[in-house]
């Protein structure tokens, strides 16, 4: 018996969450706000440098206090090992782990809570992390949110603090508010128009950091970056919301007015790839995690354009299920949903794209109607 | 490129790329064979001329202070080595044992914060001033410490005075 923790994984990884599975906005361009807060315990060594019994320690005392919070009761609660190696790369993706956490074992741990809008981590990089998601840009939300629960833990849990440095953490840079925002981006204008170079060169004058969201080195798979927050020391949350926020507000605008000086100047150059794209999810056998990730990501544009022309009826429903799609086409995602009456062999390109097949609404050419011979 | 010296029986190994060995003036790749088998006695002492540069080069590499190198954390015996190695401290307790004493992002968020040494002159940030002798001697400190973000700053703040 899992405690309070009533939700199975299987349950979890089943579908994206709510706030990802989403447009985000009405333009498609900000996806989700994730805020985060980092602590560590007083009087414990750092995760990086404890041994198994000191992290097992520190594990169960965080344990201990979440167990007593609202919020997380019938969620799900979960030691690393007990993971999967395609359930933590799901829950990675999926923003739901970090890269650090997905890479430990015993001794460290998550929750997340039922609706999978807040998440606690134990001894990731440092010894507690707790996170509130919200869908589009809602910051503030997300912000209140995650203090609430650090509140909560606050009274059971006592953190590390420097009069002068403010929170500790295991890296001195770190040390200070200890808190983070990111925000999910979808930028196909800004990257087919060469901007996110010079975006992401500028980043650290801005004090923030653009990457892709699944941290690719040869490009963002579609289209999707992160901007977090990179505070200096003496930055106050209130502060940093306020920053993120200009920030994002200006790069959301900056996306849009170039799309529609695409469209406006290049209509055929954008139609083009929507096109294409919309043809080789319905027809290609094999399809590439990359390629899937790039072809929706010109549909989700295309859709912004009403460039598509979807079957009579499905619109809405059509545009709904885009998101979603994006987020069920990794490789781990059809692993751990592979048939079990298909072949162990089966390419998982393979699966994708009667994945995409079944789930992508039919569409006719862009200017074709059904009535025409 | 591999090197294996023996000399009086003991085995000394030199691993080289390609750049370093012509910087060095000594290898040629394409002409090794041919010099060794013409030359011995020039390429032994070049070999040993290289061994004695590197020696010296590793003894005078100033990585971690000694004094650091030394001390410890009473809590979670982590060592200022440790920190050159991973960038990270071992608990809480680090910051009040060496963390100030090395660590130059550290000494430059004590420097911008809103803490008691003054540092944030320039932008008029406290009540309390630093000299310009301190500041030149931070200056100073900084630069040797190669910490040059914060020397800029220190620099900035020594303009401002004048």
């Amino acid at each position: 018996m899992n405690g309070p923790f009533t939700m199975r994984l299987s349950t979890i990884l089943k579908k994206p969450p709510a706030w990802l599975a989403d447009f985000g906005d009405s333009e498609d361009v900000v996806i989700a706000s994730i805020a985060e807060y980092k602590r560590n315990l007083e009087e414990a060594p750092f995760p990086g440098w404890a041994d198994e019994k000191q992290r097992q320690d520190v594990f169960l005392k965080i344990r201990g206090a979440v167990e007593k919070l609202a919020c997380f009761r019938k969620g799900h609660f979960a030691e690393m090992p007990s993971c999967t190696l395609d359930a933590r790369r799901l829950l990675t993706e999926w923003q739901m782990l970090t890269p650090t956490l997905a890479a430990r074992q015993e001794g460290c741990g998550f929750a997340l809570s039922r609706d999978r809008g807040a998440a606690v981590f134990i001894n990731d990089e440092e010894h507690l992390a707790v996170r509130a998601y919200e869908h589009g840009m809602q910051i503030d939300k997300a912000a209140g949110n995650a203090h609430r629960i650090l509140e909560e833990l606050s009274g059971s849990l006592s953190f590390a603090r420097d009069e002068r440095l403010g929170y500790l953490m295991s890296s001195p840079a770190c040390a200070g508010a200890g808190f983070r925002l990111s925000i999910l981006l979808h930028l196909p204008g800004l990257t087919i128009a060469d901007m996110i170079a010079p975006v992401m060169n500028s980043a650290e004058s801005l004090s923030i950091s653009i990457r892709p969201v699944y941290r690719e080195e040869n490009g963002a798979a579609g289209h999707l970056y992160e901007v977090s927050s990179v505070s200096p020391f003496d930055e106050k949350e209130s502060e940093i919301t306020d920053r993120m926020a200009r920030v994002v507000s200006t790069l959301a605008e900056r996306e849009l007015s170039v799309r529609c000086k695409f469209v406006e100047s290049h209509f055929y150059d954008i139609l083009d790839p929507v096109e294409r794209s919309v043809g080789t999810l319905h027809y290609a056998v094999r399809l590439g995690w990359r390629e899937t990730m790039t072809a929706l990501s010109f549909i989700r544009m295309g859709t912004f354009f009403d460039m598509i022309n979807w079957s009579a009826g499905n619109r809405k429903q059509a545009v709904l299920s885009l998101p979603a799609l994006s987020h069920t086409i990794s490789s781990s995602f059809l692993n751990l949903h592979r048939d079990p009456n298909l072949q162990e062999t089966d390419n998982v390109d393979v699966l994708r794209s009667f994945r995409v097949r079944k789930l992508l609404y039919p569409a006719i050419p862009f200017g074709v109607t059904l009535d025409e011979p | 490129m591999f090197l294996t010296q023996i000399v009086n029986g003991e085995m000394t190994e030199l691993a080289l790329c390609e750049h370093c060995a012509k910087e060095k003036g000594v290898f040629d790749p394409q002409t090794l064979t041919f010099a060794e088998k013409f030359f011995p006695s020039m390429i032994q002492d070049k070999v040993n001329g290289l061994l004695r540069e590197l020696q010296s080069q590793k003894k005078h590499t100033p990585a971690a202070p000694e004094r650091d190198a030394l001390s410890q954390c009473p809590v979670c015996s982590f060592k200022s080595d440790d920190y050159y190695k991973t960038d990270r401290l071992g608990c809480p307790h680090c910051y009040s044992v060496f963390a100030e004493d090395f660590t130059p992002d550290l000494k430059k968020a004590i420097a911008r914060g809103a803490g008691t040494d003054g540092a944030r002159t320039a932008d008029g940030g406290h009540a309390e001033r630093l000299s310009r002798q301190e500041l030149e001697t931070r200056l100073k400190r900084s630069i040797e410490q190669e910490d040059y973000e914060l020397a800029a700053q220190l620099r900035d703040q020594i303009k401002a005075l004048s």
